[in-house]
């Protein structure tokens, strides 16, 4: 096999979801990648590489899991297209690799006899032993690759065990296309498939030799936009499907019912279970966690501990942060961190200040978040790796309801806490176009991190600090959340009775057993965040102050004095031309400088901040930004941060659209600057009316 | 397929937990049955209800599966069976 030899081998990876791909692709070539825990987490293509036994280069492809070829979202429509080779850009693969959840078969072996039908070589990898073991079942591995006609191979990809004899299968040379399960066509059908499979070769719709299920699986989904058919040979595929259903009535309802039988004979033979079926852990678990009054009262425990913590334990590591660069309090020693040591080692200038008042201070009013942000991630990784995060789609499902979406839609919003770019990306597991585009317009509304940092920055300003205990704090943040929450609610019931019309279909999800989080999985995800977080401050967040420190300094004003000098600046010029835009919220031209800059990204608003009172007080002054802007004074000597200035503000944040990654993102997803635009106008819009709201109200009842 | 029909049949929301029913037949819109009977409610299909307060969850082809209660109103099965 010389020629072959020279192009790699191309296997696709299948399964259901959270069957242990991801772990498997990652194990088996070394590549990261999200690890997820419920249905559809991996949106985005993943491609590996590995070399056989005989070190010939293999190539992987991840998919996003899906329980059949009937593909029914965007997402595993991904996974249908691959396989059948009608994906741009990705050749059709040369094998499959097909992972099956041991402890799980009978369900897992249903794609598994669809995949088998493709003609394409198939191995299928029986991972999660080690839970079957738990259950304890016993497998018959050789009889189930006999009557599969394809190698088993057992593996526990957690622990990467098993992964050489799936290798040695993967390099064999001799694997040729199961014969798999005796036919489960009718007759009558098996002879319309091939008749129609040369018609449809013929105009192009197919290739030829294509599996003669093509034309249904193709269309199976309800969204016929993403697929790339054109409306010409969809109308041929639903004249062969109409032509079979008259021919033999009711054969696709049968079809699928044969699968079934034919996977329970299998199963029979293949799976010794033990004798007495007994309530497991998780179902004890469910019985609570579900709950009408348990189950909430448990979602909402949680919920505050964890943004409880997210204040508390993120203090002392926050001060360290700040300690080292820009100067205060180490383990009770005084530090002047690396600002200090700039100020020590290079003389008085222009350059100085660049690096301290610019450079340091921008990036600093954002590092000092990576504590809180870090601790979200870690906790909503471990909602997703315990299993409780379906369990919350599920306990959300009535309250979607309401709005007219399902409980699908919640698992979207909720990654949206931390991004809302994975957020509006996971929307793909989603079925029905309407709640699908509905969900994208109101994902942003939850309160990313992004927000977190600016959260953090006013919460303390509400108040005097000794009016103000950490739960108080907790209980302000759990409050913006909330609101953030509420209004996607809001505008999701709105957005289903005007703008978008359509049926959503009802919630049904597999629920994963509870299991112990893999907290080294958990901890590789948080830090691939962090690690997106930082390089976002080192870059984009760093030129941006840079800028802004160069627009606040220069052109050089005449006297001198620090802060006659911003007032003067470019940016204080146009914060002064934008000033009317953002008085009538209560704030002054350097909050309008702050929020044009947010405008990109929200955590910008600290560092502009951070930026503008650097300058402004010069370098011998380091008080921190948060007690700068106490101190700060409207003209006429009343506080600029006051507390009905400082509720719009973060009233404000929670709701105006200020990042442009969401809006690429969602541009992408929609195909189109139309749903974009009408999610800024709302968001924003609505944003800047609540602020001035509450700031007009406020001042005038206080 | 008419061998349910003189079947007495329930709704599978109203079936009690701990119950194992069978599925007589499913109704409501095409492509909402054809995914339950991909999921695994094909119809003769044993299924065991594990929990049924405020969200159902079922035992069907061995795992768990939850549904909406709208869906598994729209799932007629027999009463349970030993
Ligand atoms: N016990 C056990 N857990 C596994 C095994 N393989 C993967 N997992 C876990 O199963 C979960 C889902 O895995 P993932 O790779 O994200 O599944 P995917 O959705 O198919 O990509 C993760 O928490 C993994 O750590 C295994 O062999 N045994
Ligand atoms: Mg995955």
């Amino acid at each position: 096999m010389a020629v072959l030899s020279e192009t790699p081998l191309v296997y696709a990876l299948v399964g259901n979801p959270n069957c242990g791909k991801s772990t498997l692709f990652n194990a088996l070539t070394g590549l990261r990648q999200k690890v997820g825990n419920y249905p559809g987490v991996t949106v985005e293509k993943k491609v590996g590489e590995c070399y056989s036994q005989h070190g010939r280069r293999m190539t992987l492809i991840d998919l996003p899991g899906s329980y059949s070829l009937n593909a029914r979202s965007p997402d595993e429509s991904v996974m249908r297209d691959v396989l059948l080779g009608r994906a741009p850009g990705t050749a059709r693969p040369d094998r499959v690799v097909c992972v099956v959840d041991a402890s799980n078969l009978e369900r897992h072996l249903y794609l598994v006899t669809q995949i088998i039908e493709l003609g394409v070589p198939v191995i299928v990898a029986l991972n999660m032993v080690d839970l079957a073991v738990g259950k304890q079942l016993r497998l018959d591995v050789h009889r189930l690759s006999e009557r599969l006609g394809v190698p088993v191979v057992p593996t526990q990809a957690s622990i990467k065990k098993g992964l050489i004899d799936l290798k040695v299968a993967m390099s064999r040379d001799d694997l040729t296309p199961p014969h798999g399960l005796p036919d489960l066509l009718p007759v009558p059908v098996r002879g319309g498939l091939l008749r129609s499979r040369e018609t449809l070769s013929q105009k192009g719709v197919v290739r030829e030799g294509a599996p003669l299920l093509e034309p249904l699986y193709l269309l199976s989904s309800h969204d016929p936009t993403h697929y790339g058919i054109s409306d010409e040979a969809r109308s041929e595929l639903q004249a062969v499907r109409e032509q079979l259903e008259r021919e033999v009535p009711g054969w696709e309802d049968r079809l699928v019912a044969a699968r079934y039988d034919a996977i329970g004979a299998l199963c029979e033979e293949v799976v010794r279970r033990p004798d007495a079926q007994q309530l497991s852990l998780t179902d004890r678990l469910d019985a609570i966690l579900l709950h009408r009054v348990w189950g909430w009262t448990a979602l909402l425990t949680v919920l505050t501990v964890i943004f409880t913590l997210i204040f508390k334990v993120a203090e002392a590591p926050m001060g360290w942060i700040e300690a080292v660069l820009s100067g205060g309090e180490l383990w009770g020693r005084e530090v002047g961190g690396l600002a200090g040591w700039v100020t020590g080692v290079m003389p008085d200038g222009d350059l100085r200040s660049l690096i301290i008042d610019g450079a340091i201070a921008g990036v600093a009013g954002v590092l000092v978040f990576l504590p809180q942000i870090l601790i979200l991630f870690f906790f909503i990784g471990l909602l997703e790796d315990t299993g409780y995060m379906a369990r919350l789609a599920f306990m959300m499902d009535r309250l979607m309801g309401r709005v007219g979406l399902n409980g699908k839609s919640f698992l979207p919003i909720l990654s949206s806490y931390a991004c809302a770019v994975p957020g509006v990306m996971a929307t793909r597991t989603i079925d029905s176009p309407k709640d699908r585009l509905i969900t994208i317009m109101v994902a942003p509304l939850a309160s990313c991190s992004a927000r977190l940092p600016v959260y953090a920055l006013l919460i303390p300003l509400l108040f005097p600090p000794a009016l103000m205990p950490a739960w108080g704090k907790a209980l302000i943040l759990l409050g913006l959340y909330a609101m953030g929450t509420l209004g996607a609610f809001f505008f999701a019931w709105l957005f289903n009775r005007t703008l978008m019309k359509g049926v959503s279909t009802p919630l049904i999800l597999e629920l994963p057993t509870y299991k112990a989080p893999a907290l080294a999985g958990i901890m590789r995800q948080m830090a691939d965040r962090a690690w997106m977080f930082v390089r976002r401050a080192g870059t984009v967040i760093l030129g941006l102050s840079i800028v802004l420190w160069a627009a606040l300094t220069y052109p050089k004003s005449s006297d001198g004095a620090p802060s006659r000098q911003v007032e003067n600046s470019f940016a204080g010029r146009l914060g002064r031309v934008m000033e009317p835009l953002v008085r009538p919220m209560g704030g002054d031209w350097r909050v309008a400088i702050g929020l044009i800059g947010a405008q990109g990204a929200r955590e910008v608003f600290n560092s502009q901040l951070g930026v503008i009172y650097a300058v402004e007080a010069g370098a011998e002054d380091e008080t921190p930004l948060r007690d700068r802007l106490r101190a700060e004074k409207h003209p006429d000597g009343r506080p600029v941060y006051s507390l009905p200035f400082c509720l719009g503000l973060l009233v404000y944040f929670v709701f105006a659209m200020q990042c442009l990654s969401t809006v690429a993102i969602v541009r992408r997803e929609t195909g189109g600057w139309k749903w974009p635009l009408v999610q800024f106008a709302y968001m924003t819009g609505t944003g800047y009316l609540l602020a001035v709201l509450i700031y007009q109200l406020g001042t005038r009842l206080t | 397929m008419s061998f349910s029909s003189d079947q007495p049949s329930q709704a599978l929301r109203d079936a009690r937990a701990g119950d194992t029913v069978r599925v007589l037949r499913l109704e409501g819109q095409e492509a909402i049955c054809s995914k339950l009977r991909e999921m695994g409610f094909c119809e003769q299909a044993e299924v065991r209800i594990l929990n049924n307060s405020g969200t159902m969850v079922c035992s069907v082809c061995g795992s768990r599966v939850g549904l909406s209660r709208q869906l598994a109103g729209s799932i007629r099965v027999s009463a349970a069976v030993a």
